[in-house]
């Protein structure tokens, strides 16, 4: 009789799944054994799908400098640098005085900066918003961030008086209630997706490693 | 005395009296049946139509003797409904024949047996005549009552007319030839729109074979019903069925069954008409235009007529050269070009125009406008059949046109019913079409223009940011009140064990570095200054350089050294499996180090005398995250708490992730025991060491960077206000 590979590969998945999940509720030494050793295993595959993201992008890049499409010299920046962080890598070790040197002074600070423009651009956004666009929505969104920055910050005057006692309340409500409560429905609701997909996976209605 | 009273004043004249004393009027009527005295028998009754001679002498016959019934064994069902339905009805409908008809015509006596001299118009006479004189043979042979009509057909014919004068009888009125299918009694006999009579397949399976001798054209023209060309002339003896007297003894319509060859028409019987004698002499019927057959027996026409000279031979006829086939002459008769002469009758003003017919006959007559007409062209003109077994012969009925060719729908050439909405969707349609195909302009290149807005607003944050960190102003008091959090956080570092090391955990990206060192520093000042040790781990490629820095920048005051203070375990490769992996086996999930001291040849920071005791996550004295994202606090909650057991759980967040992990920390069984978000409470924790570290240092920026913001969303705020305020007025 002939068996379908998708059959196979769905049946190979359920085992794996039910296996991983008894580990949790049995305390038994193969079973543990076994989870063991198959999360091992997905953690070498998540390790390659690291590599694999780093050699798409390598060749992304590299097809757009041959292609010599619309921004291909930052693409060829990229490249240059991504080839010569890698061979030094791989010359003196991710641990070594040269690379730490390039991270400190070429990586952080150009990530940092850009987390700093986010504040500047957040700002702009937020004058925008209320000079153009004057709706309900526009005037609860600035009205409750102008109310979180008022709480969070120091004043110049009066830090610790009545006044700014008060919108620290306000500020802590806000952060504690409205958004712990809407944080709190998104962690439920990833929850229950992840339960569900957990089942439709281990009865293999869905099958994301293919058919 | 007996009187006539003028059928046109109404006064009463003599019996004798041939005109009216009062008004001239004619009171006696010519009658039919004789001319009137002193007029010859042509010349006597000359507007007189022939139906209404009939009717005259058929309403004086028929009160003196009745017409006896047809034989009704052997006739049709149709035939037997006529009778009944004539027996109802004799005659055709009163008030049909004129009242002063009736009233001139008196009663007649009774008529002999003998067929008296029927009325015959004088075209008819002239044909008689001269066919008695050509044809003299054929009328001795005339008197056969009983012969059957086939076989008379078979005889041929001497003293022939010429072929082209009788049309033969078309293909459907052909008697059954031997050999070659029985032809049905064409129903195209009779008009369509008199009762059909019923197809005897029996009586055309009886009719005898045809003789297989050569084909000659019939001897004298065929009376074909309703015959469109010249009417042929009636032969004398017997008198025709019609219109000649009923009482004509030849057999009614149709012949008893046993008659050997009953084909229909009967022997003797108009072929073309089937009209009871007795409805003959009882209504008024159309004009004739039929040809009574007569004694003389029909012409034989077959089906195929075979080419001059060529015997023909009916058992053959599938083997017929279909080429060599004459058209029938009937069809060559009825071209336009070479229409056939009208009638003598019709010439001689002989009255056979439907309009004679009576009005309760002519009811019954389809309408004119639902008659087909089929012009037939010449045959010159018509068109070849390129198909099918009758190729190559003109004057036939193409099937192409029917069957092949596809013809133009009638529907189609209706005009379209479009509302004005379907009308406007249509025209929609056709704009959006042309708008698609017309070429637009190339945009103009528009002005470039500076994003004022955006410039000002960023250099008023720069200097917010920069001023007081740089000349000190302005000054912003340090909070004195730290969060409600962060007293338990304090607490739980000053409750670590400093025998058991802390598990630092670094997962943030160098773009938070700036927030989270400032918040991570005091409570690094905290444990080093309890002298507790710390192993560090990342499951991002960018944490281990990351804890170096950190701990470097905290420690190297208080001379802290890698590999003996504190280690770092280096990447987690893996996610969430990894952090599951590592909570259930540390020292096989990351085998190796970061920046391990020269002392470690192996390579392995699980070497180090600081986590000599260490196999489980539960070993360390607590675990510490450091992160900047809600996820990845997640999945450490999710993925090391069971693994945990007392040992707690510390987070060190940034400000826009507290929403997302407090659910963890304020909840009756917390995953998390304690959490330091954000700058204020780093602040404060600084106070609270007595240390002023990092957080202190940009407080002042902070502070600054976030009146900016909230002074730039207050004006933005007014300006809109502002603006709408004075929309409104102008509206």
């Amino acid at each position: 009789m002939r068996v379908r590979a998708s059959l196979i590969w769905a049946a190979v998945a359920s085992a794996v799944g039910l296996i991983v999940l008894l580990g949790f509720f049995f305390e038994i030494e193969a079973l543990r054994l076994a989870r063991q050793i198959l999360v091992d295993w997905a953690v070498l595959l998540a390790a390659w799908a690291l590599m694999l993201g780093l050699l798409n992008l390598l060749g992304v890049h590299w097809s757009k400098v041959s292609q010599q499409e619309k921004g291909w010299p930052y693409s060829a920046v990229l490249l240059l640098f991504f080839l010569v962080t890698l061979i030094l890598g791989l010359l003196f070790g991710p641990d070594s005085p040269v690379i730490l040197f390039l991270f400190n002074n070429v990586q952080l600070p150009i990530e940092a900066s850009l987390m700093a423009l986010l504040a500047v651009t957040l700002t702009v956004a937020g004058f925008r918003v209320v000079t153009r666009r004057r709706d309900l929505v526009s005037l609860v969104f600035v009205g409750v961030g102008f109310l979180v920055l008022l709480g969070t910050g120091p004043w110049v005057i009066g830090s610790e008086g009545v006044l700014n006692t008060f919108f620290r309340d306000v500020r802590n409500w806000l952060a504690q209630v409205w958004a712990a409560g809407g944080a709190r429905g998104i962690l439920l609701g990833v929850a229950l997706g992840a339960i569900a997909t957990g089942l439709r996976v281990l009865l293999a209605a869905d099958r994301p490693y293919g058919e | 005395m007996a009187e006539i009273r003028c059928p046109m004043c109404s006064q009463a004249n003599p019996e004798e009296a041939e005109v009216c004393a009062f008004c001239s009027a004619r009171l006696r009527p010519l009658l039919a049946g004789g001319p009137a005295e002193g007029i010859p028998p042509s010349e006597a009754e000359p507007e007189e139509t022939d139906w209404l001679s009939r009717i005259r002498q058929e309403a004086v016959r028929g009160q003196a003797e009745p017409t006896p019934p047809p034989p009704e064994e052997g006739g049709p069902d149709w035939l037997s409904r006529l009778r009944r339905a004539e027996a109802e009805e004799e005659g055709p409908p009163k008030g049909e024949v004129p009242a002063w008809v009736s009233d001139a015509v008196e009663p007649a006596p009774p008529q002999p047996a003998a067929p008296a001299e029927p009325e015959v118009p004088d075209w008819l006479a002239r044909v008689r005549e001269r066919k008695a004189a050509e044809d003299v043979p054929a009328e001795e042979s005339a008197p056969e009552p009983e012969e059957d009509w086939l076989s008379r057909l078979r005889v041929p014919q001497e003293g022939q007319v010429p072929p082209r004068e009788a049309p033969p009888l078309p293909e459907i009125l052909r008697p059954p030839d031997e050999g070659t299918p029985a032809i049905k009694p064409p129903p195209a006999s009779l008009p369509s729109w008199l009762p059909q009579p019923p197809v005897e397949e029996e009586a055309a399976e009886e009719s005898p074979a045809l003789p297989s001798t050569p084909w000659e054209p019939p001897s004298r023209p065929i009376a074909v019903p309703f015959s469109r060309g010249k009417a042929a002339p009636p032969p004398e003896k017997p008198a025709p069925a019609w219109p000649s007297e009923p009482e004509t003894p030849t057999p009614a319509w149709p012949p008893a069954p046993a008659t050997p060859a009953s084909a229909w028409p009967p022997a003797g019987e108009s072929p073309s008409i089937a009209v009871p004698p007795s409805r003959a002499g009882a209504a008024p019927e159309p004009p004739a235009l039929v040809e009574p057959a007569g004694p003389e027996p029909l012409p034989h026409t077959p089906a195929l007529l075979p080419e001059e000279g060529l015997p023909f031979v009916p058992g053959e006829a599938a083997d017929f050269d279909i080429d060599s086939i004459k058209l029938p002459e009937w069809l060559s008769e009825a071209k336009p070009a070479a229409a056939p002469p009208k009638p003598q009758a019709e010439e001689q003003g002989v009255n056979l125009a439907p309009a004679t017919l009576p009005a309760w006959l002519e009811a019954m007559r389809p309408m004119e406008t639902f008659r087909p007409v089929v012009e037939i062209q010449p045959e010159e003109e018509q068109l070849v059949e390129a198909a099918g077994p009758l190729a190559g012969l003109r004057g036939v009925l193409l099937a192409e046109p029917v069957v092949a060719i596809p013809r133009q729908r009638d529907v189609g050439s209706a005009r379209l019913d479009v509302t004005e909405r379907q009308y406007a969707h249509a025209e929609f349609l056709h704009r959006m079409v042309q708008e698609e195909e017309r070429e637009l302009p190339p945009a103009a290149p528009g002005r470039r223009r500076i994003p004022l807005v955006r410039w000002v607003l960023s250099l008023v944050l720069l200097l917010g940011v920069a001023l007081p960190m740089t000349a000190g102003l302005p000054a912003f008091a340090l909070p004195v009140l730290g969060p409600p959090d962060l007293n338990p956080f304090i607490g739980r570092i000053n409750a670590l064990p400093v025998e058991r090391p802390a598990l630092l955990v670094i997962d943030y990206e160098p773009g938070y570095s700036g927030e989270l060192e400032a918040v991570a520093g005091p409570m690094l000042d905290h444990m080093i200054s309890r002298g507790l040790r710390i192993a560090t781990v990342s499951t991002r490629p960018s944490g281990p350089p990351l804890a170096e820095r950190l701990l470097v920048r905290a420690g190297v005051a208080v001379g802290y050294q890698n590999g003996r203070d504190y280690l770092h375990l280096g990447f987690l490769p893996g996610g969430p499996a990894a952090v599951q992996l590592f909570a259930e086996d540390p020292r096989q999930a990351v085998p190796h180090g970061y920046l391990l001291p020269a002392e470690l040849t192996s390579r392995s920071g699980w070497e180090s005398s600081m986590l000599s005791g260490v196999t489980a996550l539960s070993d360390f004295g607590a675990v510490i995250l450091i992160t900047s994202g809600a996820e990845t606090a997640r999945t450490w909650i999710e993925q090391a708490s069971p693994r945990l057991g007392e040992v707690p759980l510390l987070m060190v967040l940034s400000a826009g992730v507290e929403p997302m992990v407090r659910p963890y920390y304020e909840t009756l069984n917390p995953q998390v025991d304690a959490i330091l978000a954000g700058l204020p409470a780093a602040a404060a924790y600084e106070n609270a060491n007595g240390r002023p570290g990092g957080a202190q240092s940009i407080w002042g920026g902070f502070g600054s960077g976030l009146f900016v913001a909230e002074l730039a969303l207050a004006l933005g705020a007014g300006y809109g206000l502002l603006t709408a305020l004075l929309a409104r007025r102008r509206a």
